[in-house]
This record gives structure tokens, C-alpha cells and sequence, in this order.
């Protein structure tokens, strides 16, 4: 009895002994398994933390993957003539992977370049169109300006025979041309912005013939009767006195082109408006551009 | 003369299973290949993970021929075995596997590999499923997942297959390793749940359930080229089953080390790849996490696996008679 009983737990120990160290192996066993996995997470984790590139490549492949069908079906058709022909991508060496990859970049670059060199064309191309079409335009008034002058010359030399009534209706006629609107202080003829082509902030109009100062004189000379007023206006922007004094010299260079044509110096006046009437909103950049311009009121003496 | 009559009684017991040593370092060196590539990625141990998978299938190779030669006639009473008959096919999976591994490094050689993988493979199907059919000794208990072997083998042949050029051989293939996919998952889950367990010494063998879908997944990648339903249904399948084999953990853990072990490397490492495809395809970082994770986990346990053959080799455990 004395001997059976020591005997027992030492019995049983060696019985549980192995049962708790398997146990122990096991849950070792568990742990290792978790932490190589874990250790994949991680290293997935550093390449891409440590390699921006390669998240870049990876942008790569999202949109290869969600945006080409068509190159999928281009892929695919080639499969279907020569089966060999595959992507590289499951099982393929790294190397050949790369190689693709890198021609993809390049296909890209490419591309790119194509791009700007379209652009470029498209913009050469639209230069070339508006130069066209402004001599176009200045071929045309040049016509006009010949053949009205001629018609001016007959109509002088018919002068004496014209009743009043043909007169006028030939002043509405020749104020339609002009583009003219009907207004309290006068017929009034608008030249804007681009009618004129000042510079910035300044005064000084373009050397080149402008054909909108070239109508008004054409009218003039037709009209020997009509006196002009020029008013020069400006939009809100900067200091207002300056914009006064700004409009008035814009309306005087109008005035001095206008006697460079051979207008009568004595049939017209110069002055600036300043910011005070503008015919458009100067919130915006287009309302700004219609106010900064120069009006002209023709009145018959 | 003690040692050689022992070597020789050894070479005697030599196993058909060690051949799953092979699948299971292909995998790994494979699974590597795809995981540098897709993290763009140049560790250096891809030619020496090819070279220690073709090494040790040259020396099993070298083994079993002798076996072969010498005593042909354990080779018979193996091929009549009604489980480890179903092992003979991992030769015909290590070459396709080898095939795989080469295919960018030496495609010439990729080539002799794959046709002798394949038609090899065809021959080993055709063996074991007729033995199947006129069986005379088989019991409910003989079946166990090892018959998923031959299965597997089939649906790996278009891995290789589409790149060297033979579509349709590998949509042949892989029809009949779909079709005895479906048959032998419903005949186990029979098994193991109406009759009696698996034997221990099987049971890491369950983790072959996971290769079918996986492998069928990156199979039909090959195949088809785009992630449709059907491809959704195998990867997610070997998802499942992956998660459900991981909950056994503990359960299998506490077995004692057997040759069949190396049953778990193969199909992690096709779950590895066939998640690191699905990223590819899909771009979701999730697989690439699950992928590299599984890829690194395999890792481990085969440098467990490895430690543990070395260790029962050396106190005799592997070549004996009752293997």
C-alpha cells in the first residue's frame, strides 16, 4: 500500500507528460505558422513601403487590368492565331515580366510624345487658319473700301439729280453698314476692344490699318455733314482717376488716327469717360472686356 | 556488410510517396518565382530552389529505378497497394511540376518534361482509375484523399501546356481532372463523414482537397485568360477549403511526423499561387497579402518538413517495411 501509492502519480505523470509537451508542441507549432505568415504580410508590407516604383507598377497593372478590354481582346486574338504567344505573367521568370513592363513604359513614353506632337500640329494648324483668315478678312475690306469709293464717286458725280429722300435713305443704308445704333445722344458706333487692339493699360493704338477706323472714315467721307464725338470708357479695375485719364487719351488716339485718315480735324471731339458707364457687368472678365472701349455718336451738323 | 544489407533492405522499402517532396519543393520554388515577379522583386533564390527540386528528383528518381531493377517485385506489391498506389502518379506531377519551374529558365527542356509528364500522367489515370473500377480489395476505409493525386496531376497539365503550345491537350486534361474532381470531393466528404476517421497517418493528406480548385484556378487562367464565374467558383472554392483545413490545425499538429506530411506543401503553395494570379487579374491587394502570407507560411513548413524527413531518415523511420 505504502509502495502503490507514490507509485501512482508517478505513473500518471509520465502520462501526462507527454499528452502537455505534444500540447506545447502544438500550440509552438501554431505560433510558428502564424508568424511566417505574418512575416509575408510584412514583406509585402516593406516592398511596397520601400519601393515606389513598385506602387507605381502597380497603378500599372490596375489599369491594364480595368481599363483595356480592347487590349484584352487584342491579347486574346493573338492567343487564338499563336497559343504561344502568351503574356508572361503566371509562373514566368521575373526577367521577362520586367521586360514587358518595360515596354509598356516605353509603349507610354510613346505615346505621350505622339500626343504633343498632335497638339502641336492642332495648334500650328489653327494658327495658320486664323492668320489666313484675318488677311481674308482685310482683302475684303480693301474691296469694299475700293468699291465704295468708286460707288462714292459716281454718287458725287450724280449728286446734283438725288432728291433729299435718296440722300437719307442712302445715310440709314450707309449707317446700317456701319453697324450703327440709334440712340438719344446720337448714332452711335461701338468700338470695342478688339475693334482696336490697344495694349495693355495703354493708349497707343497699332500701327497696322484698322479695318473698323477705316469704315467710320469711309462714312465720314460720304457724310461731310456728320461731326463725331469720341468717348473713351475703361472698366472698373484700378484707380479711377487713372481710368479717366486713360479713356480720354484712348478716345484721343482714335481722334488722331481719325485725322491721320483725313478726317477733319475741327469735325471731331475727344473725351474720357472713365468708369463711369459701362454697358456690361465688370464681375466678369468678358463684361470687363465689353466696357473697356471706345464709342463714337455721330450727329449731322 | 551490416550497412549494405541495411541499405539495401532500404532501398527495398523505399516509398512511391517521397515523390511528394518533389511537388511540394516545386511548388515552393514556383510559388517564389511568382511572388519576385509580382512584387517586382530579384531575391536570387529561384535557380537554387530549380536546382534543389531537380536535384532531388533526380536522386528519388535514381532510388526508385534501382528499386525498379532490383526488386521489382515490393514495386508490383506497391502499384497493387490500394492507397499507395495513388502516389505513383506524383512522379508524373513532379515532371509536370519541373516543366512549369523551367519554363522560362530552359523551355527546351521544359518541353521533354511536359510531354513525358503528361503522357505519363495519362497512362498512371488510366492505371489507377481502372484499378478503381476492378477493385477487388477495396474497402470504404481505403479511400482517402491521396485519390485526389491523380486528379491534381491532370489539372496541371495546362500550366505548361497553353505557353508550349497545346491547348487543346490541356483542355483535355483538364476536363478529366475537373470531372474526377467533382466525383472523388463527394465520395470523401462521404468518408469522412459517415465512416470511421482517416488514419492519423493520412490525414495531412486532406490538404491535398485544396490543390483540385487551386490548381484548377491557375489551370484555367492558362485556359481561358480572364477571371469569369467559373474561375471565381475554384479560386474561392480552395479559399474555402483552405480556411477550413486551417481551423483543423491543431488537430493535425498534434500528429506524429510521417512521410505523407509533405501532402500540406503542395496544395499551400498552389493556393499561394493561385491567390498571387488573382491579384493579377484583379488587382485587389488582399490576394497579394493572402498569396505572399500563405507563401511565406509554406516556407516555414517545409523547413519544418525538411528537418523532420532528414531526422526519420536518420533513425530509420521512412524505409521501413510497414511504409
Amino acid at each position: 500500500m505504502s509502495d502503490a501509492n507514490p507509485s501512482s502519480p508517478a505513473q500518471s505523470a509520465p502520462e501526462q507528460k507527454p499528452e502537455s509537451a505534444l500540447q506545447q508542441k502544438s500550440r509552438l507549432a501554431v505560433g510558428f505558422l502564424i508568424l511566417m505568415f505574418a512575416s509575408g504580410l510584412l514583406l509585402v508590407y516593406l516592398v511596397d513601403v520601400t519601393q515606389p516604383m513598385t506602387a507605381g507598377g502597380q497603378e500599372d497593372t490596375h489599369v491594364g487590368i480595368a481599363a483595356p478590354s480592347s487590349a484584352a481582346s487584342t491579347v486574346a486574338a493573338e492567343v487564338s492565331v499563336e497559343p504561344s504567344a502568351r503574356v508572361p505573367d503566371a509562373e514566368s521568370d521575373p526577367q521577362l515580366f520586367q521586360e514587358t513592363q518595360a515596354m509598356r513604359e516605353q509603349l507610354t513614353e510613346t505615346q505621350q510624345k505622339l500626343q504633343t506632337v498632335e497638339d502641336d500640329l492642332k495648334a500650328w494648324k489653327e494658327q495658320q487658319a486664323k492668320a489666313l483668315e484675318s488677311e481674308r478678312q482685310s482683302i475684303v475690306d480693301e474691296l469694299a473700301a475700293i468699291t465704295q469709293a468708286h460707288q462714292r464717286e459716281l454718287a458725287e458725280a450724280s449728286a446734283p439729280d438725288r432728291t433729299p429722300d435718296e440722300s437719307l435713305a442712302q445715310l440709314k443704308r450707309d449707317y446700317a453698314t456701319l453697324n450703327a445704333q440709334f440712340t438719344d445722344d446720337g448714332v452711335l458706333v461701338s468700338l470695342t476692344e478688339s475693334d482696336l487692339n490697344f495694349p495693355m493699360g495703354g493708349a497707343a493704338l497699332p500701327s497696322e490699318r484698322l479695318a473698323s477706323l477705316e469704315k467710320v472714315v469711309w462714312f465720314l467721307g460720304r457724310h461731310q455733314n456728320v461731326i463725331v464725338l469720341l468717348q473713351g470708357h475703361t472698366d472698373s479695375l484700378g484707380n479711377a482717376v487713372r481710368n479717366l485719364g486713360l479713356s480720354e487719351q484712348r478716345a484721343i488716339a482714335v481722334k488722331d488716327a481719325l485725322v491721320g485718315l483725313g478726317v477733319a480735324q475741327n469735325r471731331i471731339r475727344a473725351e474720357g469717360m472713365g468708369e463711369t458707364k459701362p454697358i456690361a457687368s465688370n464681375d466678369t472678365a468678358q463684361g470687363r472686356s465689353r466696357n473697356r472701349r471706345v464709342d463714337l455718336y455721330l450727329t449731322e451738323r | 556488410m551490416t550497412t549494405q544489407t541495411l541499405d539495401s533492405s532500404r532501398i527495398e522499402h523505399f516509398p512511391i510517396s517521397f515523390f511528394a517532396m518533389v511537388m511540394g519543393m516545386a511548388g515552393l520554388t514556383i510559388a517564389w518565382e511568382k511572388a519576385q515577379s509580382i512584387l517586382h522583386l530579384d531575391l536570387g533564390i529561384s535557380p537554387w530552389l530549380v536546382g534543389l527540386t531537380t536535384i532531388l528528383f533526380v536522386v528519388l528518381a535514381g532510388f526508385y529505378v534501382t528499386k525498379l531493377a532490383v526488386y521489382r517485385q515490393s514495386v508490383i506489391k506497391e502499384l497493387h497497394h490500394p492507397i499507395k498506389l495513388n502516389f505513383f502518379p506524383t512522379v508524373s506531377i513532379s515532371l509536370l511540376l519541373l516543366a512549369i519551374a523551367f519554363l522560362h529558365l530552359v523551355p527546351s527542356l521544359s518541353l521533354g518534361l511536359w510531354l513525358t509528364g503528361a503522357f505519363l500522367h495519362l497512362l498512371f489515370t488510366l492505371y489507377v482509375v481502372s484499378v478503381w473500377i476492378h477493385h477487388e480489395h477495396f474497402q470504404i476505409h481505403h479511400m482517402n484523399p491521396a485519390w485526389f493525386i491523380p486528379a491534381v496531376g491532370n489539372v496541371l497539365v495546362p500550366i505548361a501546356g497553353v505557353p508550349l503550345g497545346y491547348e487543346e491537350v490541356s483542355w483535355f486534361f483538364f476536363s478529366v481532372g475537373i470531372l474526377f474532381w467533382i466525383v472523388l470531393m463527394t465520395i470523401v466528404i462521404y468518408r469522412v463523414m459517415f465512416h470511421h476517421p482517416i488514419e492519423a497517418r493520412l490525414m495531412p493528406t486532406l490538404f491535398i482537397l485544396i490543390a483540385p480548385p487551386a490548381v484548377g484556378f491557375i489551370a484555367y487562367m492558362r485556359l481561358v485568360g480572364e477571371i469569369d464565374s467559373f474561375s471565381r467558383i475554384l479560386y474561392y472554392s480552395a479559399l474555402f477549403l483552405t480556411l477550413l483545413l486551417f481551423t483543423q490545425a491543431r488537430r493535425f499538429l498534434k500528429l506524429h511526423f510521417f512521410l505523407s506530411w509533405w501532402a500540406y506543401s503542395f496544395p499551400l503553395a498552389a493556393f499561394s499561387i493561385a491567390s498571387m494570379v488573382m491579384f493579377e487579374r484583379t488587382g485587389g491587394d488582399v490576394y497579394r497579402y493572402l498569396g505572399v502570407g500563405v507563401l511565406t507560411m509554406l516556407t516555414g513548413i517545409v523547413a519544418l518538413l525538411l528537418a523532420a524527413t532528414a531526422v526519420a531518415i536518420r533513425d530509420h523511420r521512412i524505409c521501413s517495411p510497414d511504409h
